[in-house]
């Protein structure tokens, strides 16, 4: 288990190589090994490997792994600011944290687990996916159509490929790299570490712009006390991801964003969101670890893979002759248990380790940037190519890179972009399986009808706020 | 004279493999060949599926046969899917660049007409077929139906499917063809895991899946036992399930569409693009037949697959799939027809 976790944290830290990387490569030695070490070792090596990617992410604003990429919108930031310390020990503090109460909140769950899973259907998930989307309103600060457009192109991007249902072509310009849509990784990495760095690189100086040095431990136990002055916040963010990862094929992605735009939504100051604020690295870095706990438990109470990474977990179970599903939590309570209990552990140690070695990270944003930017673009490119294995991966990543580059400098939203793009292809899945299994008839679904609520509550609570601010300070004049 | 030994050692770096260059090299046998080298097998899926899990397998016993020598997976190498299999048939002929896939999805698509298919059945070269099934039709635990003549009776029966052309997608249709049921396939789902799942839930009332995989859904509880086999014969799997032409009287046209999925069955299967040397594809095939043969690689698949999933060799194979070339153009063209009626969307 501990190799496992050591093993996670350096696959979580490499960008471009993620968990369902790293489980591949170990696939070959769970065909031999017994079972009480290729599982620990598996669980071990998911649970940590995006508190690993938070190093990366908030250091150099490369995604370690895409779940990552909503961290990127505050942690870096505060790495600017001269927070790196102060990021990292919120970042994996929270992750840590998030991942151990996903655990207790899915034994808490084991007798309900099946009933709730088998309840949502397609139509439901198709609308819990839309108030994902409308969280893009949320994510615009300043100006709202700019940030509705970016929203907008996201959903474009996120129909480019085969359509699912007809198999046709869409936005693929006759590509075969584009059959499949525009992958995941060279868009984050184009979309916020190219745009970055170049600022980096045109600016001069360190990432740190702040001329004082803080000091590195001071500044970690800092981020780890935000994560306990903040502890609603925690707590939210990990339920959100924990929810979201009991769902099959919803994806850590869309916990981290939906985490990151529901804190926005209820901080006392949402304006801070995106210029270095700690509420903005302890959300989605809660949700990311939680999502795992949920994941996990679908996958053994279910048969069903919680997530992308579980397809492997659930290969191995299966070679070593366990069957998922409802029986998993009766007759095999304990293997059930203990993996869940390696979570636990797993992010113990590992998020010990990484706040130990915080300290000598964070000094990274105060190297020059005539060192760290041919660096960091290195491991970038390097870490997009080794995604696939292709050139145009690469060339990928360079033009998102350019529409990176535009967005930023004209003021458009980049984290609403990317949480269109994230959930409109689900949401476009899910809608057209729903109309097609439930026909009309799904606007009667309890779910659906909460969602709408909740949506039609997210649209006009900005707009009542402003109206009653308004009549008040009316009131007041008049007075 | 310093100038003189530094210029000395520069050219005779430079010199030997200017001279080995220029040397005739000897042909390296196929065993020579792969000994020396690392093959590719590329697998269209991301990994943990089983197709990857079988490719997988296959690859960690190459070196077993092939001393000195290593094989790597690379999954959704080249967009992944049916992308994927273009950049396969596209790539270099030198034999090391190896394909891993679902063997419906090269078959099925290019003889089903797929959009984005770039490569015809005849320009692939197999090595072999990792397991072998067989369809099976199971309704969901929440359907009021327990056998084919009560779901002749049943009003909106909605089934599960992938992408078009694929035999997951056409054997719902193909059955609700045959009976002239009053149902719909709704196309779109991921993989069988989640259609699978959505038959557990009451959201389709069935659909098709390889019998190795509806056992495992069975103990999940997630299905009921199937109520039909999607081949001439029975299945090892279930022996009391009957075969197809057992339960429905088939026309000799229907006859024909059933053989489509005997000629495309489900599997893993291990092919190379055409255009790699005879020697090679010899060499491939004769490693594929003594790694199936390992009883560790045995054991290792039945513990996955269950047994009664056996791997076919590269030349029954190509014999196989040859018989898919008698089959007239114009019975692909019907049976897509037919079974479009029901595809939702196109209803």
């Amino acid at each position: 288990m501990s190799l496992g976790v050591i093993t996670g944290l350096i696959v979580g830290i490499l960008p471009g190589i993620g968990p369902i990387q790293g489980l591949a490569l170990f696939l070959p030695f769970a065909f031999v090994l017994p079972a009480n070490y290729a599982l620990p070792f598996m669980i071990a090596l998911e649970a940590v490997s995006t508190t690993g990617g938070a190093i990366t992410t908030v250091l150099l604003n490369v995604p370690g792994d895409s779940v990552n990429a909503a961290t990127l919108m505050d942690g870096f930031p505060m790495t600017q600011k001269g927070e790196a310390g102060r990021a990292l020990g919120a970042a994996l503090t929270s992750s840590g944290a998030g991942g151990i109460i996903s655990v207790f909140m899915a034994l808490a769950l084991v007798p309900v687990i099946v009933t709730i899973v088998l309840a949502i259907q397609s139509a439901d998930l198709a609308f819990i996916l839309l108030v994902g989307i409308t969280f893009i309103a949320v994510l615009s600060k300043g100006s709202m159509l700019k940030g509705l457009i970016s929203g907008a192109l996201g959903l474009l991007f996120s129909v480019v490929g085969l359509q699912s249902m007809t198999g046709l072509p869409r936005l693929t310009f006759g590509s075969d790299y584009l059959f499949n849509g525009i992958p995941l990784l060279p868009l984050a990495v184009g979309l916020f570490a190219i745009p970055e760095m170049i600022s980096l690189a045109a600016g001069g100086g360190t990432i740190a712009r702040t001329g004082e040095v803080i000091k590195g431990v001071e500044n970690v136990v800092e981020g780890v006390k935000d994560v306990f002055r903040h502890w609603a916040l925690w707590l939210q963010s990990s339920v959100i991801g924990f929810i979201i990862g009991i769902l099959p094929a919803i994806g850590g992605g869309a916990a981290t964003f939906t985490a990151y735009a529901q804190a926005k939504a209820t901080s006392k100051n949402p304006e801070k969101f995106g210029t270095g604020c700690v509420e903005g690295v302890i959300a989605p870095q809660s949700a990311c670890n939680a999502e795992i706990g949920g994941a996990l438990l679908t996958t053994l109470a279910v048969g069903v893979p919680g997530n992308a990474s579980q397809a492997i977990t659930l290969g191995a179970l299966i070679m070593l002759g366990l069957v998922p599903g409802p029986t998993m939590l009766s007759e095999h309570l304990d293997l059930s248990l203990t993996l869940l209990l390696i979570i636990v552990v797993g992010n113990l140690i590992g998020a010990a380790l990484c706040l130990f070695a915080a300290p000598y990270f964070a000094r990274v944003a105060f190297v020059p940037g005539r060192i760290l930017f041919p660096l960091v673009m290195a491991v970038a490119f390097l870490s997009v190519f080794a995604y696939q294995g292709m050139l145009e991966d690469v060339l990928a990543t360079l033009a998102f890179g350019v529409i990176g580059l535009v967005t930023k400098n004209l003021g458009y939203n980049r984290p609403a972009l990317f949480l269109g793009y994230i959930l409109g292809g689900l949401f476009e899945q899910y809608l057209i399986l729903g109309i097609g299994t439930s026909g009309p008839r799904l606007f009667l679904r309890p779910i659906v009808l909460t969602c709408i609520l909740i949506i039609v509550a997210v649209l006009t609570s900005g707009p009542l706020k402003r109206m009653f601010q308004r009549r008040s300070r009316k009131g007041s004049d008049q007075a | 004279m310093r100038a003189f030994i530094a210029g000395f050692i520069v050219v005779m770096l430079c010199a030997v493999p200017i001279a080995s260059s220029g040397a005739p090299k000897e042909a390296l046998t196929p065993v020579e060949f792969y000994s020396a080298k690392q093959v590719e097998m590329i697998v269209p899926y991301s990994a943990g599926g089983p197709v990857d899990f079988g490719a997988r397998l296959f690859a960690t016993h190459w070196p077993a046969y092939v001393k000195g020598g290593s094989m790597v997976v690379a999954n959704t190498k080249g967009g992944g899917g049916t992308a994927s299999l273009n950049f396969i048939m596209k790539g270099p002929t030198d034999g090391l660049t190896v394909g891993g896939t679902s063997h419906p999805g090269a078959v099925g698509y290019p003889l089903y007409k797929a959009a984005g298919v770039r490569w015809k059945i005849k320009d692939i070269q197999w090595i072999g077929m990792v397991y072998r099934d067989v369809l099976v039709f199971s309704l969901s635990p929440k359907s009021p139906y327990n056998s084919l003549e009560e779901l002749k009776k049943a009003k909106g029966l909605k089934f599960g499917g992938l992408s078009p052309g694929g035999n997951i997608s056409l054997g719902p249709g193909f059955i609700s063809a045959l009976m002239g049921l009053d149902a719909t396939v709704i196309l779109g789902y991921k993989g069988t895991t989640e259609i699978a799942l959505a038959v557990a839930k009451g959201e389709l009332d069935g659909y098709v899946e390889d019998a190795a995989g509806v056992i495992k859904r069975i103990q999940q509880g997630m299905v009921k036992p199937p109520l039909v086999v999607l081949s001439k014969k029975r299945s090892p799997h279930f022996p009391n399930t009957p075969a197809l032409p057992e339960a429905i009287k088939l026309t000799p046209e229907q006859q024909t569409w059933l053989s489509f999925f005997q000629y495309v069955p489900q599997g893993t299967s291990i092919f190379v693009r055409d255009g790699v040397p005879a020697d090679k594809v010899k060499f491939l095939q004769d490693a594929f037949d003594h790694i199936v043969a390992i009883p560790v690689f045995q054991k290792q698949m039945e513990a996955y697959y269950g047994s009664g999933s056996e791997p076919i060799s590269g030349k029954e194979l190509a014999a196989e799939v040859a018989q898919l070339a008698s089959i007239p153009e114009s019975a692909v063209d019907n049976f897509t027809a037919t079974t479009d009626k029901y595809m939702f969307g196109k209803k």
